[in-house]
Order: C-alpha cells, then sequence, then structure tokens
C-alpha cells in the first residue's frame, strides 16, 4: 500500500514538481537565444526568443479577438467530443449490436485523414466557426470513446452481482458502479483529447477562417513576420498546457481514492 | 425443536453454456436449509457450490427442479438477501464507512439511523476507526471485514458466503470464521457457507453438505455435533478430528 504517494508529498517534492519542468524549459529557452546570437541568424528565419517576447507585447490587445476565438472553438469542440465520446462509449458497452454497428464506423472515422475533409467542410457547414468545431470534434473524439468504453466496461463480474442481489436498475448500476470504475480511464482519454482538441482548431483555422491564432500563423507566414507567428505557437502552447494542467488538477481533486503520480506520462500511456 | 425451511432445493439442475459446449453444473440435487441454521457446502473446486449458491440468490436461473426461499420460488434476488464474495468487491472510490452504507444508497434508504447502524457493524467486525479509510488502504482480512459489514446492513434473514475467507492466509482465516460465528450468534440467520476447506467446515457449520465433483450432487449429509460457542481449540477435540476423518472419507481423500 503505498501512502506515501498522492496526496501527501513533501515540500521538496512539490517544489521538484513543478520546479524541474520550468528549469527545463528555461534552459532551452537559454539555449536558443545562445544560438541565435551565436550565429546571427536572420531574424525572418528564427528570431531569438527576446524578440519574439517583444513582438507579443507590442502585439497588445490585437491578441485578444484571436486568442478567445481559438480557445472558444477548442473548448467546444472538446466539449462535444466529451459528451458524444462518453455517449457512444455508454451505448457501446450495454448493447452487443450497437457495439457491433458503431465501432467499425467509430474506427473508420478515426482513420480516415479529417484534414483532408478539412475544406469539404467548409462547403458543408459554410463559413464561420461551425467547420472548425467539427475538425476539433473529430480529431478529440476518438480517444475519448476508446478509453471511456474501456473505463465502463471494466467491472469485476462479483460486482455485477452484487448490483443484481441489491436489485440496481441498469442507471444505477453506470451512475454508481461503471462511471466511477471507469473515470480514470475517462481522465486518461481527456488528457489525449485535450491536446487533440487544440491541434484540431488550429488545423481547422488553417483551412478556413478569418479569425483565431492558427489564421494569424498563416497571415504572418505570408508577411514573413516569424516572430509573430512564433508568438502565436508560444500562445497555443501555452493554452493547450493550462486546458491539460487543468484536467490533471481536476483528477487529483475528484479521485482521492487514487494515488495519483503527480500526472505523469505514465497515467495517459497506461490506458 | 423443529424450524422453519428457509431454503429448499429440490432436484434442481443447472446447465449452462461455455466457449466450448454445454456443462452440468448441478444434477438433481436436492436439500435443505433450516431457519438460522449455518449449512456449509463442501466440496472439490468446480463441484457446482458456487452456481448452487448462485441459485438460492436467483442469479443464475436453474434448468429444472424448484429453489425455494421461506417457500417461495426464486425468479430474481430476494430483498432480504446479504451475499459476500470470494473477493471483498469493495468500491475503491468509497471509504469504508461509504462501502458498508452502499446498499442502503443505493435501494434509497440511507439516513441518519442506517448510519449508526454501519457504524455499529464497523465495531461488530472490528474496524472501528476505519470508516474514512479507503479499499487500497486496507488488508485483505480488513477488507473482507468490511464487505461482511455490508451484507449485513439490511438485516437480511439469509446470508450466502462464497468462500469468503478463501483468499486469506490460514490464521486470518480462523480468526475471521470465529468472528463470524460470534455475529452469528449476536444476530441469528440462515447461513449457507460454500467451502473447500473440510476443517473450516467442522468448526463453523451446524451441517456440512459434501457434494461430488461434477456435475455437483450430494454426497453426503453430517450434522457437526460440536458444541457452541466453537473457538479453534476445539480442533485438538477428538470428535473434530473424528468429523475431519469422516469428510475425508466422503470427500474421497484417503487417510
Amino acid at each position: 500500500m503505498s501512502t506515501s504517494s498522492g496526496r501527501t508529498r513533501s515540500a521538496s517534492d512539490r517544489l521538484s514538481f513543478f520546479g524541474t519542468p520550468i528549469a527545463t524549459l528555461a534552459g532551452l529557452v537559454a539555449l536558443w537565444q545562445l544560438v541565435v546570437s551565436l550565429f546571427s541568424i536572420p531574424t525572418f528565419i528564427l528570431p531569438g526568443p527576446l524578440v519574439v517576447w517583444r513582438t507579443a507585447v507590442e502585439f497588445g490587445a490585437n491578441w485578444v479577438p484571436h486568442v478567445l476565438a481559438t480557445v472558444a472553438i477548442a473548448l467546444l469542440g472538446f466539449g462535444v467530443a466529451i459528451v458524444v465520446g462518453v455517449l457512444l462509449a455508454i451505448i457501446i458497452v450495454h448493447s452487443r449490436t450497437l457495439s457491433r454497428v458503431l465501432t467499425p464506423a467509430i474506427v473508420i472515422m478515426q482513420i480516415v485523414p479529417k484534414i483532408a475533409f478539412a475544406p469539404l467542410f467548409l462547403i458543408w457547414f459554410g463559413l464561420g466557426p461551425l467547420p472548425i468545431v467539427v475538425v476539433t470534434f473529430l480529431v478529440a473524439f476518438f480517444p475519448m470513446v476508446v478509453n471511456a468504453a474501456v473505463g465502463l466496461a471494466e467491472i469485476e463480474r462479483d460486482l455485477l452481482d452484487l448490483a443484481r442481489v441489491l436489485r440496481l436498475n441498469w442507471w444505477k448500476v453506470l451512475w454508481s458502479i461503471r462511471f466511477p470504475t471507469a473515470l480514470p480511464h475517462i481522465f486518461g482519454g481527456l488528457k489525449i483529447a485535450s491536446t487533440l482538441a487544440v491541434i484540431g482548431a488550429i488545423i481547422g483555422e488553417f483551412v478556413g477562417s478569418n479569425r483565431g491564432l492558427g489564421y494569424l500563423i498563416l497571415i504572418a507566414n505570408n508577411n514573413l513576420n516569424t516572430p509573430l507567428a512564433l508568438a502565436a505557437i508560444a500562445l497555443i502552447s501555452l493554452f493547450g498546457l493550462a486546458l491539460y494542467a487543468a484536467i490533471v488538477l481536476l483528477e487529483m481533486i475528484s479521485l482521492p481514492w487514487k494515488p495519483v503520480e503527480a500526472g505523469g506520462l505514465e497515467s495517459v500511456a497506461q490506458v | 425443536m423443529t424450524r422453519a425451511v428457509a431454503v429448499e432445493l429440490r432436484g434442481v439442475s443447472c446447465e449452462y453454456r461455455t466457449r466450448t459446449g454445454r456443462v452440468l453444473a448441478v444434477e438433481k440435487l436436492s436439500m435443505q436449509a433450516s431457519d438460522r441454521e449455518f449449512v456449509a457446502l463442501l466440496g472439490p473446486s468446480g463441484c457446482g457450490k458456487s452456481t448452487l449458491l448462485k441459485m438460492v440468490a436467483g442469479l443464475v436461473p436453474a434448468t429444472a427442479g424448484e429453489v425455494l426461499v421461506y417457500g417461495r420460488p426464486v425468479v430474481r434476488p430476494l430483498e432480504s438477501l446479504g451475499m459476500v464474495f470470494q473477493s471483498p468487491v469493495l468500491l475503491r472510490w468509497r471509504t469504508v464507512i461509504n462501502n458498508v452504507l452502499f446498499p442502503a444508497e443505493a435501494t434509497g434508504r440511507r439516513d441518519a439511523a442506517m448510519r449508526e447502524r454501519a457504524m455499529a457493524l464497523l465495531r461488530l467486525v472490528g474496524l472501528t476507526g476505519f470508516e474514512d479509510k479507503y479499499p487500497h488502504e486496507l488488508s485483505g482480512g480488513m477488507a473482507q471485514r468490511v464487505s461482511l459489514a455490508r451484507a449485513l446492513l439490511l438485516e437480511p434473514t439469509l446470508l450466502l458466503m462464497d468462500e469468503p475467507f478463501g483468499a486469506l492466509d490460514a490464521l486470518t482465516r480462523e480468526e475471521m470464521g470465529i468472528e463470524l460465528l460470534r455475529i452469528w450468534q449476536e444476530q441469528p440467520k440462515t447461513i449457507l457457507f460454500v467451502t473447500h476447506s473440510i476443517s473450516e467446515s467442522v468448526l463453523l457449520a451446524d451441517r456440512v453438505i459434501v457434494m461430488t465433483p461434477r456435475p455437483g450432487r450430494v454426497a453426503a449429509e453430517i450434522t457437526i455435533d460440536l458444541p457452541r460457542p466453537r473457538s479453534g481449540r476445539m480442533r485438538v477435540l477428538p470428535r473434530f478430528g473424528e468429523l475431519v476423518s469422516v469428510l475425508q472419507d466422503e470427500m474421497g481423500i484417503a487417510t
């Protein structure tokens, strides 16, 4: 029984938990600046972090609509992916027939190159945020379905017998047994899907939009404004990181019974 | 002293299908258990004793014959039923007290009185102070105590136990058995106790029903006439040894 892990971390553990990744990142940024300065690389090819920082600050309030657009689309697509993914998983776990129908369809949807479909979505769903949300959803929902389905199906035989002895209906079994059992898996799916949702939103914006960080990267590229493009990429990454961190935090709060190993990658790889 | 018949099986068979074909788990088996009697079902692994228990629980339908609990045929799990499995099957996201309260909560009967009762049961199984622990913080024996407390919460008149102490070490196993007897003395109820341990069945039961290897039938019924309350020290009594050797003979083990 590992009681030292999870909730009872010491102060020095906590320092290394946050400190190590920050130090690593700072080291990489310093190396980047060093290389750029040392070899006098032209700004339009690779600007140093200082130039990128200055460009980002100068852009100021112009960021707001672009950041809001991308965040809104990524969150919306992610949200739809969560709801649809978990609902599909519930159906798959409860009906063998529907599972046989749905599983191949879902796998095919995952295999089909969604990015190639993005221009078609513009034709089908018109201009505006809808086609981008659809791309985001399609990119993000697969790991949600798979993880939720694995989690919901993972129930001991004796536990099912216990539920029957207590005469619980399928809804009670789902809500008070299957769902909590599945939560660690669902969080694994959320972690993967959150990163994919951000990528999906940017891809969607590349293909057709007049706003958002993806759109901004295209414009900056066309103008050879490499510092602005890199600043936009940095913001996207920051947003993706924040979303991931929020999920890890939520996981730690909602799974107090599970000794969480500080949200390391192994908790994603496990599932 | 005649007591009501709690459980009655009349010519019960159970056949189920597996990937490799049909398996006849239980064949034309008849037995009875009286109200408040402690009956052990003893047999080798795979003799259908668990299937028998599940038929009484209403989890598995009998393919022939009749299963009656307090005179009524069993078609689905009865309300006044407690069940303990070989593994504790605790809900790992719930604390000990909330695991014990789960049957009440799931059936919409959780209230202050129920909580009192759950605390009393935890005291009864010797787990006072562990209410707020999670299952992963418990030892195997402690987890099985929680499982027992949970099965007792809704005051079942019939307790079905499927090798409940089979996964525990010998010492904990005997300790749990004696504790079960103490609880049974305080709150008498009918117990069907599946085991493959001869000495466990002699130590605990009023009557031992020996089953044949698959398909399961009744090979013998032995009344255990050791005095109560029982204790681990009774193992040294000559009568204990006699009963064990009788059961060994019935199970076909050369001594």
